[in-house]
């Protein structure tokens, strides 16, 4: 397990017919500590996304590096895990099939690694499910089981792009109960994209919110509601007042950058 | 048993028709009320309208088959054998009086008189128009026109009622007065009457052709029958009246003569080949319109009109005198009227084309009976059977023999004493031409299956050549672009375009059928192959990178699952595709198969065998349908829902 660090990363993006130039990122620069929990919130199209999907190694930065410990990120590899915002599971295969094909992929039977498949089941809370076909499973279950499938490879960062963006209410305070526990469990590093500003807060130990044109860290906070969710109902948290006074600030922050793009456009 | 469904094939019908009723009165009931139980929670086009509804499907088919039963005119003559025999004692009047109903304006617009006369002047006019003078001598261009005014006066001549000599007149009357008899004779009602032996002992249904007996067997027949030969007797009579006073006479002859001498008529210019031919066609033009009037055939309509309402009469009472079968007819030979021709009386309309049900499943049951010697089969293949099929055949198609030849050593030499002693590389090559007995296992035969095996060997190839290319093109930018043009550019020509000379380059054998059902399958799994590895999500892709699959597993366990929905609807489709073309491909060139069944029975106008073919390759078809819906439903159950 290792530090992740980016430096002076810098995403442009240009368009192949007209030759435009669209300056995704500049400039960012940080690092993260093993078994840090860090969310990611601001504006749509501040390039959020981009700079995960960089982390995750699918597309490389124009300029600048992304170091895993002392190792440069060049591709996509399996000590990335990735969670998509809806499942992006393998329809094809069983719950358990889902969750082992990494396993499967680097060469171990399904014999030998079910009943690993067992344990994380149970971990996410999807007992009995093993042998279901994953259509058959609701949104919630199916995130669950795209969270097994990341976990069980053991990953040294977890990446999620707006995991929790497609539930209902309900099902995602569930599941944001469910991150924090993981993250307690098994001690990862996890980046967490989302645009719910609640869910930053409560997800994030670190929190950075993202400006757009260029994309920059706008503002990071360090915040303790990540810390009380592991013992406490995060309606609790919620109500608190320290929690309602971070959040109005940061949607006037959102608020106000929005305004500066529609008025600018 | 078969004997006896044969000689009783009208209350087995009857039966079967009964069933169809009942199947699709009860059809009908119980879907209105699944549609009433329904509605209320179903608005239109809501999709789950569509769903189920299998009592409809036997409407549809009820319906097909009483249609079919309907038109194919077997009901009529079943239940009424005594009606049909009528309505051919009709038919044999009607043919007796069509000579003299073909000259009067009855079943045309025209009458015969009145068509000749405006057609001939007509071409006579166009005629005088282009008289070639240059051909003729100054002189015999006068005569041509006296020729040509001649047979205009000679049209108009007997076209007036003053030029009708007596002796015509008389004719034409008594015609008259036997059509005003026969008009009596069908108003007053048929004396008893005995049918005789000969009559009786007439064929029934079904057993023999012609289908209908043409001997009277009732009383109103024996009527219609008697009158008959009057009629023809009359025709006859009318068919001898010839329109010729002695005015016309004359003129007759001396046209005739003048035409004759024109025609022989030297011409100063006879040396000119080309002026002597245009000559010779314009005096044979002539002569044609002038033959075409000189019998005496056209008739001044006021002489003929007697003759018309007579004949329109005894028409009109025939049509009274038939009674309760003209019902008959209408209701129950919906394919048109009885014909009486020479020999036969015949039902005109679909029952010609479209033959009874029961005949079609009898002719099916011959053409599946194994039993070749006894008849069975068709051009000495079975429909669909078994046979013994000698291993070292499969052994010889699987090793090409020029392997032989790379075997190290060299074949067998004659000896001194003139044997042969072949070595083991002549056993080799005769293992390699399948002349080495390893027993024989059983394999199906005849002509569905020949048709099947072209169809799923050129499905196989296409499958396994196909469905690698057409991924290969969904993830691969080289080589999407590159085959691309290749297949784009063969695959919309049809199929049949290509059959002639896939047919000449690979002979009419069925590695040829093979190779064009193949090109057909190949670019319709390589486009649905490659829609579907295209059609992979992204997000996918990236989360098997994520979990640290290699690009081939991603390949083998990602965008081929991914991409088997739309594998599975290829092979749907080329299935579907590749049996049609077949039949049309075996139409072409073959020996065995159903196309060749096809083909053969048209050259024949075999119309049983023609329907039985169509309804194998109908069922066979949706056969393949149903295996394919089966098997999608049971293997890929996600379809639809990633």
């Amino acid at each position: 397990m290792a530090d992740l660090t980016c430096k002076d990363l810098c995403m442009t993006f240009t368009n192949q017919q007209s030759g435009a130039k669209v300056e995704a990122l500049s400039d960012i620069n940080f690092t993260l500590k093993k078994g840090e929990l860090l969310s990611v919130l601001g504006p749509s199209g501040c390039g959020k996304t981009t700079l995960l999907n960089m982390i995750a190694g699918f597309i490389t930065p124009t300029n600048g590096s992304i170091l895993l410990g002392d190792r440069l990120i060049e591709g996509p590899g399996a000590d990335r895990g990735m969670v998509f915002q809806q499942g992006a599971l393998f329809e094809w295969l069983t719950v358990a099939k889902n969750v082992d094909f990494g396993l499967r992929m680097g060469g171990a039977s399904e014999a030998k690694s079910r009943e690993r498949v067992e344990k994380w089941l149970a971990t996410v809370g999807l007992q009995g499910f093993a042998d279901t076909p994953t259509y058959q499973l609701s949104g919630g279950m199916q995130q669950r089981v795209a969270l097994a499938r990341c976990l069980i490879n053991d990953p040294e960062v977890i990446l999620m792009d707006e995991p929790l963006g497609a539930l209902d209410a309900l099902t995602r305070e569930k599941m944001q109960s469910l991150v924090l526990e993981l993250w307690k469990k098994t001690g990862k590093t996890i980046v967490i994209i989302t645009h719910s500003v609640e869910e930053a807060l409560l997800l994030g130990e670190r929190l950075f919110v993202m400006a757009p044109r260029p994309g920059r860290i706008h503002k990071e906070y360090q915040l303790p509601f990540a810390e009380w969710g592991l013992g406490r109902s995060l309606r609790d948290i919620k109500l608190e007042k320290e929690f309602s006074a971070v959040r109005e600030e940061i949607l006037t922050m959102i608020w106000n950058m929005e305004e500066e793009i529609m008025g600018g456009a | 048993m078969l004997d006896w469904l044969s000689d009783n094939r009208a209350i087995v019908a009857a039966i079967i028709i009964l069933l169809l009723v009942g199947a699709f009165l009860w059809s009908i009931a119980y879907g209105i009320r699944q549609t009433r139980l329904r509605e209320k929670d179903q608005v239109f086009g809501d999709p789950e309208r569509t769903v189920g509804g299998w009592f409809w499907a036997i409407c549809g088919v009820s319906v097909l088959l009483l249609a079919w039963f309907y038109f194919s005119w077997g009901v009529a003559r079943a239940f009424f054998p005594q009606a049909a025999n009528e309505l051919c004692q009709v038919g044999k009047l009607h043919e007796a009086v069509s000579p003299v109903t073909s000259s009067l304006a009855i079943k045309s617009r025209y009458s015969k008189s009145k068509t000749l006369l405006v057609r001939n002047s007509k071409q006579l006019e166009s005629l005088r128009a282009r008289l070639p003078v240059e051909a003729f001598t100054v002189s015999d261009v006068s005569r041509v026109k006296i020729v040509m005014s001649n047979t205009q006066r000679l049209i108009n001549m007997m076209a007036t009622p003053d030029f009708v000599g007596a002796e015509t007149m008389r004719e034409i009357e008594e015609v008259n007065v036997g059509f005003a008899g026969i008009t009596n004779a069908l108003a007053t009602a048929p004396e008893q009457w005995m049918a005789s032996e000969k009559a009786l002992a007439q064929p029934s249904w079904g057993t023999s052709e012609p289908e209908i007996p043409l001997l009277p067997i009732s009383a109103r027949g024996a009527k219609f029958d008697t009158l008959a030969t009057e009629a023809a007797i009359l025709s006859k009579k009318f068919l001898r009246i010839r329109n010729l006073s002695p005015p016309a006479k004359s003129l007759i002859d001396e046209t005739k003569m003048m035409i004759a001498a024109l025609k022989k008529s030297p011409s100063a210019n006879d040396k000119d080949l080309k002026l002597v031919k245009a000559r010779t066609t314009y005096m044979k033009a002539v002569d044609r319109i002038f033959k075409r009037i000189d019998d005496g055939k056209i008739f001044p309509a006021s002489v003929m009109a007697g003759m018309q309402s007579s004949v329109q009469t005894m028409l009109y009472q025939l049509e009274e005198a038939k009674g309760g079968l003209s019902y008959v007819e209408t209701l129950f030979f919906p394919g048109g009227d009885i014909i009486k021709s020479r020999t036969q009386c015949t039902e005109q309309g679909p029952g010609r084309w479209l033959p009874k049900p029961t005949d079609v499943i009898a002719t099916f049951f011959a053409l599946a009976n194994p039993d070749l010697e006894n008849g069975g089969g068709y051009k000495g293949t079975t429909l669909l059977w078994w046979k013994w099929l000698p291993v070292a055949h499969v052994v010889a198609i699987l090793i090409p023999d020029g392997l032989v030849d790379l075997l190290p050593g060299s074949y067998g030499e004659l000896d001194e004493s003139g044997g042969f002693q072949p070595n083991y590389k002549d056993w080799m090559l005769s293992l390699a031409q399948g002349d080495v007995y390893m027993g024989a296992i059983p394999m199906l035969d005849g002509h569905i299956w020949d048709s099947l095996f072209r169809v799923l060997v050129a499905m196989f190839f296409g499958i396994t050549l196909g469905v690698p290319l057409g991924i290969y093109m969904g993830v691969s930018r080289f080589c999407k672009s590159f085959f691309d043009p290749l297949i784009e550019l063969y695959r919309p020509v049809p199929p049949l375009a290509w059959a002639p000379l896939i047919l000449t380059i690979f002979g009419i054998q069925d590695d040829g059928k093979i190779f064009l059902l193949f090109m057909v399958a190949f670019a319709i799994m390589v486009i649905s192959a490659r829609t579907g590895a295209t059609g992979a999500q992204l997000s996918k892709i990236r989360a098997s990178h994520s979990l640290g699959a290699s690009d081939q597993q991603i390949l083998r366990y990602v965008i081929l699952p991914n991409a088997l929905p739309e594998i599975m609807t290829g092979v749907r489709i080329s299935i579907g595709v590749c049996w049609g073309t077949l039949v049309a491909a075996e139409m072409l060139a073959g020996t065995t198969g159903v196309g060749f069944i096809e083909n053969v029975a048209r050259t024949v106008s075999d119309y049983e065998l023609i329907w039985v073919t169509i309804l194998i390759m109908g069922l066979l078809g949706l056969i393949f349908d149903l295996m394919m819906r089966w098997a999608i439903a049971r293997y890929i159950p996600w379809r639809g829902k990633g």
